[in-house]
């Protein structure tokens, strides 16, 4: 099984603190607020504080966590995932089962030269399984060699 | 025979209809002007009564009338045309071939009118893509037949089916497979106990009581104070039998709700397979006719309770994709029967064997189980007897029963591969036999949680289309082993109901 492009770390770094800054924001704020408040139940800035430091541990630590356990691989007839730090999931999903498939890529990814693989099934649960972290031309080779299983089968 | 190709309006009762049908949103505008109003300002209660009914005549009647001008449609070989739209017009055509269900609908008071409701489903929606509202019952009898031989066209099975007219039954042409007699009806509804119409019926009441503006004052001025307090002291001597024959009476209210409105909806319960469809119709008040097409039903679901269990009853449920499945009881295909019975009609939509004896999961599920009834007893009884109430510690006193349930969800809980399905069975209160042919497999998952992952086991799933409002048939808690086993298994049986 083959892991992601290491440079998903980034990208997940990046997403992962764009979230905690604005967390931080309303934090922040929330204890502004307070600074004119006589009855302060909390010590001034604790809400800050306790906030950022899940911030700082969620950026460093998160990333590196969820790459290494993040493996995939297309075989012959199928496509393998395994992920997840607290649960671990492996899926298998049979080529011959997808319906369609797309490769897309946001602004941040697109700033790695990153691409994700997205493969519909018609199950329900499993509907659309995605696969992040590619190097653009890996996911592109993926689809392509995905949708050349799909094109021989249904002949 | 005749295709019809000139445009059709909706049956011209289909105007009384939606004017009645408008009224009682009239009555209930009428009714809040009137309630909000206080009784001293009468003459502008006139005048909004007045208002009310000027803009109904105005704007509401001619909207109907409008409404029922703009809507046609038109049925050609190849597909049903639909105009509609009175603001915004819209034209639909649906392609003959891809409807996969004709649903005909007759309720109380159109079928008084000897009218049904015609509705369409695709492939493509859940829900129904055209909607004739209404149509006469022969008109509609008629739509379906056309629909019907359009997809079985190679089938000369249906030129029987054409060349009788559409008689006053719903009844379809076809195999009888299901004939349910009104005894069967009614032992379907009395097993099927739910909770939830307990509390329809505690809303309701309270909805009643706020609607109906009688207070608890009332009551006591009607019976005359005297007495209601004599009553209110022997009620406070007596308080716990007043509050258990409160909960038996809500309990027996609930059940008999839950039989009428069983008996209501699966009345003359009827299945019928004709060429490669399963055709149902059913209802007291409202007849409900759909088709099923047997390729589209993706896993046959065993279902049962425990009492249903005690006398041997079971109820059949189907998987399907591109069915309105929002709908109650949109997947039922047998209500009540026995084993023998259901096998005997599952074999008509997929044949299978039940399996002798279950594979058992790790007794590990037994603990996870029971550990995970503790948390969620304790997540209610230590908040509530920390700071509440002392006395819930006792809560903890169902401790033994709750021992006893995990120890049951784990016994009954089991998988067995048969030549070409899967058997899953879980649950005590639900219980579930998922019946899954390999063909219909899409993806395998195996999902290891961290205690799962420290116990040495997974949950194995394989997903389906259609699933979703029914519970999954995961199979909880197999040793890491035997998942990969299982798995390998599953999909070489796949790959062997799928090749060339």
């Amino acid at each position: 099984m083959k892991p992601l492009a290491p440079a998903i770390k980034s990208v997940w770094r990046l997403k992962i603190a764009l979230f905690w800054v604005i967390v931080l924001v309303i934090a922040i704020s929330v204890d502004i607020a307070g600074i004119a408040k006589a009855d302060r139940t909390l010590p001034l800035g604790l809400i800050s504080a306790v906030v950022l430091v899940f911030a700082i541990a969620n950026v460093t630590i998160l990333p590196s966590l969820r790459y290494r356990f993040w493996r995939y691989d297309l075989r012959a007839e199928e496509l393998a995932l395994t992920r997840g730090i607290w649960n671990r999931v492996h899926t298998i999903v049979p080529l011959r089962r997808i319906q369609h498939l797309d490769v897309s890529q946001d602004v941040i990814e697109r700033n790695f030269d990153l691409g994700r693989l997205v493969v519909h099934t018609a199950g329900t649960q499993s509907s659309n399984v995605v696969l992040p972290g590619l190097d653009f031309e890996e996911a592109e080779r993926l689809r392509s060699e995905v949708k050349h299983f799909i094109n021989e089968y249904a002949v | 025979m005749n295709m019809q190709s000139e445009r059709q309006r909706l049956h011209a009762l289909t105007l009384v209809l939606r004017v009645l049908r408008s009224i009682p949103a009239l009555a209930l505008a009428i009714f809040s002007a009137t309630a909000s109003v206080s009784d001293s300002q009468q003459r502008l209660q006139l005048l909004v009564i007045v208002g009310l009914w000027v803009s109904y005549g105005a704007v509401a009647l001619p909207l109907i009338v409008a409404h029922y001008m703009r809507f046609s449609y038109r049925i050609t070989d190849r597909e049903i045309i639909i105009r509609s739209g009175v603001f915004r017009r819209r034209k639909r055509n649906i392609p003959l071939e891809r409807v996969q269900n004709v649903a005909i609908e007759r309720r109380l008071l159109p079928r008084l009118f000897g009218l049904s409701s015609v509705k369409l489903m695709t492939a493509g929606s859940n829900e129904a893509e055209g909607v004739l509202e209404y149509t006469s019952h022969t008109e509609a009898q008629n739509i379906r037949d056309v629909v019907r031989r359009r997809s079985e066209q190679a089938l000369p099975a249906a030129e029987g089916a054409a060349a009788e007219p559409a008689a006053a039954s719903m009844a379809p042409k076809g195999n009888l497979l299901v004939a349910m007699s009104l005894r069967r009806v009614f032992l379907s509804g009395a097993f099927r106990f739910s909770l939830i119409y307990i509390a329809i019926i505690i809303s309701g009441l309270a909805y009643v009581q706020q609607l109906s503006g009688i207070s608890e004052q009332d009551v006591i001025d009607w019976i005359g104070s005297a007495k209601a307090e004599e009553l209110a002291s022997a009620a406070q001597r007596v308080g716990w039998i007043i509050a258990l024959a409160t909960i038996l009476a809500t309990c027996v209210l609930a059940w008999v709700t839950g039989v009428v409105v069983t008996i209501t909806r699966f009345y003359n319960f009827k299945l019928h397979l004709l060429a490669d469809k399963l055709i149902r119709s059913h209802g007291l008040l409202t007849l409900q006719e759909a088709n099923i097409p047997l390729k589209r039903i993706q896993a046959l679901v065993l279902r049962s309770n425990p009492l249903m269990r005690a006398f041997q009853w079971f109820r059949l449920e189907l998987q399907t994709i591109g069915y309105d499945v929002s709908k109650r009881g949109g997947r039922m295909a047998v209500p009540l029967g026995r084993l023998s019975e259901l096998t005997e009609t599952g074999a008509h939509i997929r044949s299978f064997t039940l399996p002798d004896s279950f594979v058992r999961v790790s007794s590990v599920h037994f603990r996870r189980t029971f550990v995970r009834y503790m948390l969620a007893l304790s997540l209610v009884l230590v908040p509530v007897g920390a700071f509440i109430w002392n006395w819930a510690f006792w809560g903890y006193v169902v401790v033994p029963l709750l021992g006893c349930l995990a120890w049951l969800q784990y016994r009954n809980h089991g998988y067995a591969i048969g030549e070409d399905m899967l058997y899953v069975r879980r649950g005590v209160i639900q219980q579930y036999l998922w019946i899954v042919p390999f063909e219909r497999f899409q993806a395998f998952v195996i999902n290891g949680t961290l205690f799962q992952r420290r116990l040495g086991v997974r949950t194995v799933s394989v997903d389906t289309a259609g699933g979703g409002y029914l519970r999954y048939p995961h199979i909880v808690d197999v040793p890491e082993a035997t998942a990969h086993e299982l798995v390998a298994a599953l999909y070489d049986g796949l790959r062997r109901s799928v090749a060339p």
